[in-house]
């Protein structure tokens, strides 16, 4: 009888071991299969202080700076070989760039008119790898799988060289096997085939031109947790007139009787921002090539001052490309006007507008 | 005005209902009802638009001829503009009211 | 005194040092009262020793908003580089709060497709080219107030047809007070100050019109306005007493807040310097080859 009522505590024990975590998984709810690419590894590291000598200190730093200057003697793979034979087409992908957000401040246009325009840094971006379809296996999130998803190659974009010693071995590695220093950002662009570049190629903002429209993808400023009013826009309650203590509540989340439930989706307090979104169809109205900086239209841009987006070419299909971008980018070179602006833009350099009479 | 009720808009004839600068409205004035175009307001107005210290009407018929036959107050130039989009071959002619005016600002 | 915290490694005690620190302690808006009625019987050619003194308030636009979240080294200086662009086609004067200023637009609406209108700037506001002022005059017994960005394109030129200051740094009360007070002729002369003058302080002090008021006035601690206590009922007394804030000139975190460090502004001068003093000599060039006319009124 001991023996029985001891299995019993056991099993009931051995059920309440912190190891075995239940996953909530029903109808409505899977969790994702995570799994990672390949080429995404920690990247942030422990900082410890290594007890080294000065002179320890002095050689490793040589060694940074010499496959800095290394890194920087190199010459983009374009220069030597001959402009691709294949041609640009309405379907093809390009590679995109990885920029910063720097601010905002007002253009005006030839008719007198003022655009706010945000100011946009691509910094320091060279091509790491690419992945062509075969290889490319993505994470499965979806049951749908797009069949021609598999005819898109992946090239992955670095921006910002860094420090190697500040980032984690793993991470390093992705750099290494292909003989680049590591980059704070790094970022999967879908290309097709004909666009792949070699490691190493520099991107500029000459990659774009005037007047076309591209897609910004990146991470809205974090608001914190928030009320319906400011998350969600709702007006709230009354200030007077006997209202007491629901100024800013939402009120009514639901009937009852069979929908006597809070429904999926309703509209409540909760986390506000730091999700990735993104903005298509955004015009280009100026570009500077000494420092990279393209000034786009609108200030609609997620992010604040100093965030980072991704910048590539809108599927919008009224905004397409329709006339050849430079293919695969733009090379590099030093002979280009400071300054490219849209037709409808008024350089500060020109004379001051005037209107003739009709 | 200087007699008798000071006159009053009543209705802005435009889908906001908030009346801005060019916007025909409904004004209560001397006990009757008039149409009218505004012509200066008070609000927070665009960079070179200007903003009176007064909210300004100019009563008009339904065809657009003003009933008086003077301003007194400065006019917007940017109303000769709006005015002129608002006009239809067919439909009132708000420019009469532009002919009229003393002074542009 | 904002400066105290930034720099605590002076020493106050010895006196070469100390002078430095007044140097620097101009610079926050903090005590410029004080320093700028000592520096008044120097003149104003012996204030341009020190451009980052003298230039805050000439070009107060060229100093970027004081807010971390939106600073950014590059973009400050892009903006830096437009204005001067902007500045090498139109001659954009020297002018303050109180100012009377005649400013002449391009205007598709118009009929001559140029707009004049002359009025006494009541606010500037703005960094960068964001910059923008507003002018009021009473035209036709009405008063008008018409706002401008500094930096428009479609700005033909700006005159200063008076060049003074007023003791408040918003005129705001002009819309309350009596309408001579900011009624100005369309073609009113300017008024030439000799070289080397200081800008003069207009002490003038306006009467308001009875309440009702567009803002409270007595709050404000105005200098400005002559006849504002006849105008109060004691329930308004009590209350401005209630809402008074004396503790605020001595939040250092708060000034801290609202300025620009030393460093940053000698920078920006710095840049700037050699271009806005190129400026400034080609203006002055043009002034002594100009015939003297008066410019016409433009009457619609």
């Amino acid at each position: 009888m001991a023996t029985f009522n001891m299995k019993i505590l056991c099993t009931t024990l051995s059920k309440l071991s912190v190891n075995r975590v239940t996953i909530r998984r029903n109808a409505y709810y899977k969790p994702p299969k995570y799994r990672p690419p390949h080429w995404f590894m920690p990247k942030e590291r422990v900082m410890s202080e290594d007890m080294l000598t000065q002179e320890n200190r002095d050689f490793i730093e040589e060694i940074k700076q010499d496959k800095l200057n290394s890194q920087l003697a190199l010459e983009s793979p374009l220069a030597h070989v001959d402009q691709h034979t294949v041609q640009w087409t309405p379907f093809t992908r390009r590679v995109g760039l990885i920029a910063r957000k720097i601010g905002n401040y007002p253009l005006w246009s030839k008719d007198g008119k003022k655009f706010q325009t945000t100011l946009l840094q691509v910094v320091d971006n060279h091509v790491i790898k690419y992945i062509p379809p075969e290889e490319f296996n993505p994470m499965r999130t979806k049951k749908i799988c797009w069949k021609e998803k598999r005819t898109l190659g992946c090239l992955l974009v670095g921006s910002e060289t860094v420090d190697p010693s500040t980032v984690t071995k793993d991470y390093c590695g992705i750099f290494n096997s292909v003989g680049m220093l590591p980059k704070r950002h790094l970022f999967r662009f879908m290309v097709s085939p004909n666009s792949a570049l070699p490691t190493g190629t520099p991107l500029f903002a000459t990659h774009f031109r005037v007047g076309d429209y591209v897609d910004v993808r990146a991470k809205t400023i974090d608001r914190g947790f928030q009320g319906v009013m400011k998350r969600w826009g709702f007006s709230g309650m009354p200030a007077s007139h006997g209202v007491t203590k629901t100024h800013r509540r939402p009120g009514n989340i639901g009937a009852g009787g069979e929908k006597a439930r809070v429904w999926p989706g309703t509209k409540m307090p909760g986390h506000m921002g730091n999700r990735w979104r993104i903005l298509r169809g955004v015009k280009i109205l100026r570009i500077n090539t000494k420092h990279n900086i393209l000034w786009m239209l609108g200030v609609g841009i997620p992010g604040e001052t100093g965030a980072v987006c991704y910048l590539y070419d809108t599927v919008l299909p009224l905004k397409k490309l329709k006339i050849a971008p430079p293919f695969p980018t733009h090379p590099a070179s030093n002979d280009l006007p400071l300054e490219y602006y849209d037709e409808s833009i008024h350089p500060f350099e020109e004379q001051t507008i005037m209107f003739d009479e009709v | 005005m200087a007699e008798g009720k000071p006159p009053k808009v009543i209705c802005v004839y435009n889908k906001k209902r908030i009346g801005y600068i060019g916007d025909r409205v409904l004004v209560a004035i001397k006990g009757q009802k008039k149409k009218g175009i505004l012509v200066g307001l008070k609000q927070i107005q665009n960079v070179k638009v200007p903003k009176f210290d007064s909210n300004n009407v100019v009563l008009i018929d339904d065809n657009g001829t003003p009933l008086g036959t003077r301003i007194h107050v400065p006019i917007p130039t940017i109303l000769r503009t709006i005015l002129k989009e608002r006009t239809h071959a067919k439909g009132a002619d708000y420019t009469k009211l532009l002919s009229i005016a003393t002074k542009f600002v | 005194m904002a400066l105290v915290i930034r720099k605590p490694t002076f020493d106050i005690l010895s006196a070469a040092k100390w002078m430095i620190r007044k140097d620097c302690r101009a610079l926050s808006s903090l005590v410029e009262k004080t320093e700028e009625t000592e520096k008044r019987p120097v003149g104003r050619r012996a204030r341009f020793q020190n451009p980052a003194l003298e230039y805050r308030h000439i070009f107060p636009e060229f100093l970027p908003d004081p807010n971390p979240k939106w600073r950014n080294s590059l973009r400050e200086k892009m903006e830096r580089a437009d204005m001067l662009k902007r500045r090498s086609q139109i001659d954009i004067p020297e002018f303050y709060v109180g100012s009377v200023l005649a400013v002449t637009i391009s205007d598709p609406h118009a009929q001559g497709k140029t707009n004049r209108f002359v009025g006494i700037c009541i606010e500037r506001k703005g960094c960068g080219l964001r910059a923008e002022f507003t002018l009021r005059n009473v035209v036709d017994h009405q008063g008008v107030e018409i706002r401008y960005d500094l930096y428009d394109p479609t700005i033909q030129s700006i005159q200063v047809l008076r060049l003074e200051k007023r003791l408040d740094d918003k005129l705001f009360y002009l819309r309350d007070a009596l309408p001579e007070y900011s009624t100005f002729p369309f073609d009113m002369d300017p008024e030439i100050l000799p070289e080397g003058t200081p800008v003069p302080v207009n002490t003038v002090q306006v009467k308001l019109k009875p309440r009702p008021w567009l803002e409270r006035w007595e709050r404000q601690e105005l200098k400005g306005v002559a006849n504002i206590e006849e105008h109060l009922k004691e329930k308004d007394r009590i209350r401005r007493e209630l809402r008074k804030t004396p503790w605020e000139k001595y939040d250092l975190m708060k000034e801290y807040r609202k300025t620009i460090p030393v460093e940053d502004q000698t920078e920006i001068w710095g840049e700037v310097h050699n271009q806005l003093n190129q400026l400034r000599l080609s203006r002055k060039k043009m002034f002594k080859k100009r015939p003297i006319s008066t410019p016409k009124p433009q009457l619609g």
